[in-house]
């Protein structure tokens, strides 16, 4: 909300404040403000204007109202006769030099005024096409610098704060409600503008009749007639006010019905009232069918209900929303009906939502405008017109005023301010300022309690409590004491199912960062095309996206974890590796309305070439065993055993070069693998690109055990090594096991040092393997002669079992 | 002595042949030439017979060192040979060189600061609470005080899935949820994504908010203000001055915004803070007693105290992120930094 210091003085005749005072005791006072911009408007087209100062002032010997002055513009001395009521000895003017330029074309020449030849001119605003202003020439701040062009001049013509005014307060949407606040803020004088009206025309009841047949919905309606009046530019004043607190200029009329609505808050709406059939005005709901062009020129199909003004035939306005474009003010118009009314703010609320439409009117009746402030409004907006577009005002004016309310009483406990706030503040403060507020409090017999009436303007007070904030708010935030409560031990609490959640996510987010991943987060709406790339479920879609391409609630952390790489792909990088921790959604089948969250975590991983490096390469490229052995650490960081890897497709990943995580071989908790061939076309990726996704929720549930010590024994034991020849189709798993147990008791680990197959001296169905065997004895140093006799064990059982050739 | 000599003569050959050496066959060769089953080392203990029985053990001993000094060598040279450069001698050291890349873990800056912020709180004795993302407008809007049509749903244009359920705007449906299910004391932090219908330079229709929650006997504004105050003297350094100012929230009252004195100008002013030396941390406030009638809790027993701030601001402000949306880009530049 803009706010025009100049129009906030007219409220405040006394404020002395400078604009950044005034910004701090706004802003301290709850309505925050978020800039503080001068107006700096220079007036165009005027050159050869400069400040100047006056340092004699004569009587004119042969005017009285004309005096003779000395003016140094800093080069030399000028004599000029002026007219101004206000030029005096060592005050600092515009000044225009022989032959500077005015706006509108104006060239300033040597004169001879009442036989006193004046080189120049002192200068009004008016003339300096500033504003209307010609009471009298411009005085200038004494400090400034004589001599400097006028166009260079730091003049603040006027300051606009930008105050965030919240939706609780729409009583400061407006000048006169800033200007209360400031009063009750700063202690500065409050006035009301005067308004005096002549009421020169007809009767009104002979002009326009008025009908509530909505009081619900319309508890006030007032209306003013003028004839005669003369439709056009408004003045520059009017045009130069509405301009800075952003508004657009249309013509007289409206100028000054935008103008009252943001001085004093009341919208008002202006008919052409010879278009108003009967000169009826109705105040009433829809009917099934009823339509109204409005001044957008767009034909609106009105729901049936929607609170409208219409004449004896057909809708004329969409009340408190937006005027009809046949009754609206125009060059021809010469008669206007005024109307200034209070709606229901859940009517409004209504019709905007359902119509879909909203302005500055309807933001503030869905708010509350003060239903007592309906009539000052329009006779100021009347007066405004007959100065600005002349016509006469009909006599009287309509009123009805069905749903008139007593002010809203309120009771506060004094003991409940302590509670609260943890200051007290003596009922003496309370009752100031509630008294500075319009509140007109009384305090009770017993000095307990303060009673106060709640003042039309301020239908946000329902509550006590809401009392105690005007205090604190009025008082300062600043004055009340911090303290720091006393820490209490909570076993319930502590126990939180979230916390261990949260912890063991943060440990897996430390297991894989650890790998070299960058956690990347992205947004958790994506395209339908993309989800179903990586998921089957029943997509969750937003009724209202924000864009294409966020149309669904992600089903899968991986699009997002693709897209990065894509993204910085095409920026040269060419080792990725990232990582998301986050939730994805689907609907539950079968559960109607059901949705699922889960927590998840995915990662994945591309390499266009090795990164270069001035000591030679690492890895070419990335592998499947690669994917596997991160995800290994992972499961290892978590002490979680008994995971096991199983080849089964699964959506977006490569048959065959991709598998499911499985933990206590039932239990799903995760996806890896080689991301599809097409996945990779279709985005364009050219390395081989390795991904794994895991549900986390389901790894909590189950549980994850903390970690137990063995105890190794001191003494050292041995590893020797097995070669042999195997068919493909025997897998690692099982022929480790063999090796395992072929003797429990000494043998402690097998791990496999060698693996190939496919060359030459090897049948196309076998594979070579080496397992390096780790053997160790709980009691004693083990003899190679010990060890060689499990050896030998090993060799035969792996021949028996699978036919191994064994190699020397 | 013959064969100390020779050894002697062994060890520089291998040295010799070492700084020739590049291809991984060299390094196999000179292996094979000097400790095979038929190099020059078993070929010297071949001939451990020609000496006299008291040496033996020394001679033995000799070389075998050297044999375990010469595999040393070779596989030393090897690898250096392999990671595609010769052994660095003294005299070419430049540590100016860059270290070796090894592939850093990064966290991501949102996720730096939800740490920290959470550090703090859970010192203050805040406990984690969690709430879905995807809400139902009763605990998103009608048991904050936010009725359908009410004006402050304007301040949070929001997602919907249906009529009925939206895409939280706010963590502030945690609050709800805990209180329904537990009785005070209750000290709760709620950290988590929310989302808003909005996209700028400072707008993203996703972000991240951390809310916080302290309902007892005799809590009060002063005490609002004294956890507040240490919570941002803690997130934003000792110095830092805080003020409170009055705002508005449907769900507390009376309501405050925390402003920090602002990082870059020091209250001078400037256009990160627009102008006014100070610049906003987090809202807060005192619980609505209508939160208390919903959840069941009697207002006239208990007070407490709520606050929230965006993750994104504060990290914006930390480390002086001008555009809010390079957070969910994830290129590696921005990521690299943090």
């Amino acid at each position: 909300m803009k706010i025009s210091l100049n129009i906030l003085r007219k409220f405040l005749p006394d404020l002395r404040k400078s604009p950044g005072e005034i910004a701090e005791a706004l802003t301290m006072g709850g309505l925050e403000v978020e800039g503080i911009i001068p107006v700096r408007d220079h007036p165009s087209g005027v050159t050869g204007v400069v400040v100047a100062q006056v340092t004699l002032v004569e009587k004119h010997p042969g005017a009285d109202r004309l005096s003779v002055c000395e003016v140094n513009d800093g080069q030399v001395i000028h004599r000029v006769v002026c007219g101004a009521p206000n030029v005096k000895a060592g005050m600092k003017y515009p000044f225009a030099r022989i032959g500077a330029k005015l706006p509108a074309g104006v060239e300033i020449k040597k004169a001879k005024i009442r036989g006193i030849e004046s080189s120049g001119m002192l200068l009004s605003k008016a003339e300096l096409g500033i504003s209307d202003d010609h009471s009298g020439i411009m005085e200038l701040p004494p400090d400034t610098k004589i001599g400097i062009d006028f166009n260079e001049l730091e003049e603040d013509i006027d300051v606009i704060l930008e105050v965030n005014v919240t939706p609780n307060r729409p009583d400061c949407l407006n000048h006169l409600g800033i200007a209360r606040e400031l009063s009750v803020l700063s202690g500065a004088n409050f006035v009301l503008p005067q308004v005096i009206l002549n009421e020169e025309g007809p009767d009104i009841l002979e002009s326009a009749r008025v009908g509530i047949l909505a009081p619900e919905a319309c508890p006030r309606y007032c209306g003013r007639v003028i004839s005669g009046v003369k439709i056009g530019e408004s003045p520059v004043w009017l045009k130069e006010d509405l301009g800075r607190i952003g508004q657009r200029s249309i013509n007289n009329i409206v100028d000054v019905t935008n103008y009252v609505l943001f001085l004093l808050g009341q919208p008002l709406h202006a008919f052409d009232l010879s278009r108003i059939q009967g000169r009826e005005v109705l105040i009433r709901e829809s009917r099934a069918g009823e339509k109204l062009v409005t001044i957008d020129h767009v034909e609106r199909e009105l729901p049936p209900g929607t609170l409208m003004i219409s004449d004896r035939e057909r809708p004329i306005a969409l009340a408190g929303v937006m005027g009809g474009a046949e009754t609206e003010v125009r060059d021809e118009t010469r008669e206007v009906f005024l109307e200034s009314a209070w709606f229901n703010p859940l009517a409004i609320r209504q019709s905007s939502r359902m119509m879909k439409l909203a302005s500055e009117s309807s933001l503030r009746f869905a708010r509350g405008v003060d239903p007592e402030g309906v009539a000052l409004a329009l006779d100021y907006a009347a007066m405004l017109i007959l100065q600005i577009a002349g016509g006469k005002l009909a006599r009287g004016k309509v009123d009805s005023y069905p749903g008139k309310r007593p002010g809203e009483k309120l009771s506060l406990d004094l003991s409940e301010i302590r509670r609260v706030l943890g200051d007290p503040v003596p009922s003496e403060e309370a009752a100031r300022i509630f008294t500075s507020l319009g509140f007109q409090p009384e305090k009770s017999p017993d000095g307990n309690r303060i009673d106060v009436t709640v003042p039309s303007f301020r239908q946000d007070l329902k509550e006590p409590v809401d009392l105690i904030e005007e205090i604190a708010r009025v008082s300062g935030y600043g004055k009340i004491q911090p303290t720091w409560p006393e820490l209490r031990a909570d076993r319930r609490s502590l126990s939180a199912p979230a916390k261990k959640s949260v912890n063991l996510e943060r440990k897996a987010r430390d297991l894989i960062s650890g790998q070299g991943f960058a956690q990347i987060i992205t947004y958790s709406f994506i395209s339908p095309a993309e989800n179903q790339v990586f998921t089957a479920d029943n997509e969750l879609r937003i009724a209202n996206p924000l864009s294409e391409g966020m149309e669904v609630m992600r089903g899968s952390l991986l699009p997002g974890l693709i897209n990065t790489v894509v993204h910085n792909l095409r920026r040269k990088f060419n080792d990725l590796r990232f990582f998301e921790l986050g939730r994805t959604f689907r609907r539950e089948t079968g559960k109607g309305t059901e949705i699922q969250e889960t927590n998840r975590a995915a990662g994945v991983i591309a390499r266009v070439e090795p990164p270069e490096g001035w000591r030679g390469l690492l890895a070419r490229e990335f592998d499947l065993y690669h994917c596997k052995g991160i995800l290994e650490n992972i499961f290892n960081g978590l002490s979680l055993e008994n995971i096991s890897f199983q080849e089964k497709p699964s959506q977006g990943f490569e048959p065959g070069f991709s598998g499911r995580i499985v933990l206590d071989s039932q239990l799903e908790v995760g996806r890896f693998g080689r991301i599809a061939e097409s996945v990779r076309k279709k985005y364009e990726i050219q390395p081989v690109v390795f991904a794994f996704e895991l549900d986390l929720d389901t790894l909590w549930a189950r549980g994850i055990h903390s970690k137990k010590f063995v105890a190794f024994p001191r003494h050292p034991g041995v590893e020797w090594d097995i070669a042999f020849f195997v068919d493909n189709s025997v897998t690692y798993d099982e022929i480790r096991k063999v090796i395992l147990q072929s003797d429990p008791n000494l043998i402690k680990d097998a791990r496999l040092i060698d693996l190939y197959r496919g060359k030459e001296q090897l049948a196309v169905d076998k594979k070579s393997m080496a397992f390096r065997i780790y053997y160790l004895s709980p009691d004693h140093t083990l003899t190679d002669e010990e060890v060689r006799a499990v050896h030998r064990r090993v060799a035969e059982n792996l021949h028996q079992k699978f036919s191994a050739v064994i190699r020397e | 002595m013959d064969w100390e000599k020779k050894l002697g003569e062994l060890e520089s050959q291998v040295t010799e042949l070492l700084a020739q050496a590049g291809k991984p066959e060299d390094f196999l060769q000179i292996k094979q030439r000097f400790l095979g089953k038929q190099g020059e080392i078993s070929n010297l203990l071949k001939g451990i017979r020609e000496i006299p029985p008291e040496s033996r053990p020394i001679f033995g001993q000799r070389v075998n060192q050297t044999k375990q000094l010469l595999e040393d060598r070779i596989a030393e040279a090897a690898r250096q040979a392999e990671s595609g450069r010769a052994p660095d001698s003294g005299e070419t050291l430049d540590l100016t060189l860059p270290g070796v890349w090894n592939p850093p873990g990064r966290i991501h800056p949102i996720s730096q600061v939800l740490d920290e912020i959470r550090e703090i709180l859970e010192d203050l004795g805040f406990l984690i609470a969690e709430g879905p993302e995807i809400e139902t407008d009763y605990y998103n809007f009608e048991a904050l005080n936010i009725p359908k049509g009410h004006p402050a749903r304007e301040m949070q244009d929001s997602f919907y899935i249906d009529e009925e359920v939206v895409l939280r705007t706010q963590t502030s449906p945690v609050q709800i949820r805990v209180m329904e299910k537990q009785k005070p004391p209750l000290r709760i932090y709620a950290p988590g994504r929310v989302y808003r219908r909005d996209m700028d330079v400072s707008h993203t229709p996703m972000f991240h908010q951390v809310e916080g929650l302290w309902v007892d006997r005799g809590i009060t504004f002063s005490d609002l203000k004294g956890v507040l105050m240490l919570f941002a003297e803690q997130l934003f350094g000792e110095d830092t001055p805080v003020r409170f100012r009055p705002s508005f929230f449907p769900f507390t009252e009376p309501s405050a915004e925390v402003d920090i004195g602002c990082r870059i100008c020091r209250g001078e002013g400037c256009r990160v803070c627009g102008n006014s030396g100070w610049l906003e941390i987090l809202g807060a406030g005192m619980v609505h007693p209508g939160l208390f009638r919903r959840v069941g809790y009697d207002p006239a027993e208990f007070t407490g105290f709520a606050f929230g701030l965006g993750v994104e601001r504060i990290a914006m402000l930390k480390f002086g992120i001008n555009d809010i949306r390079l957070f969910f880009e994830n290129d590696l530049r921005f990521l690299k930094q943090f």
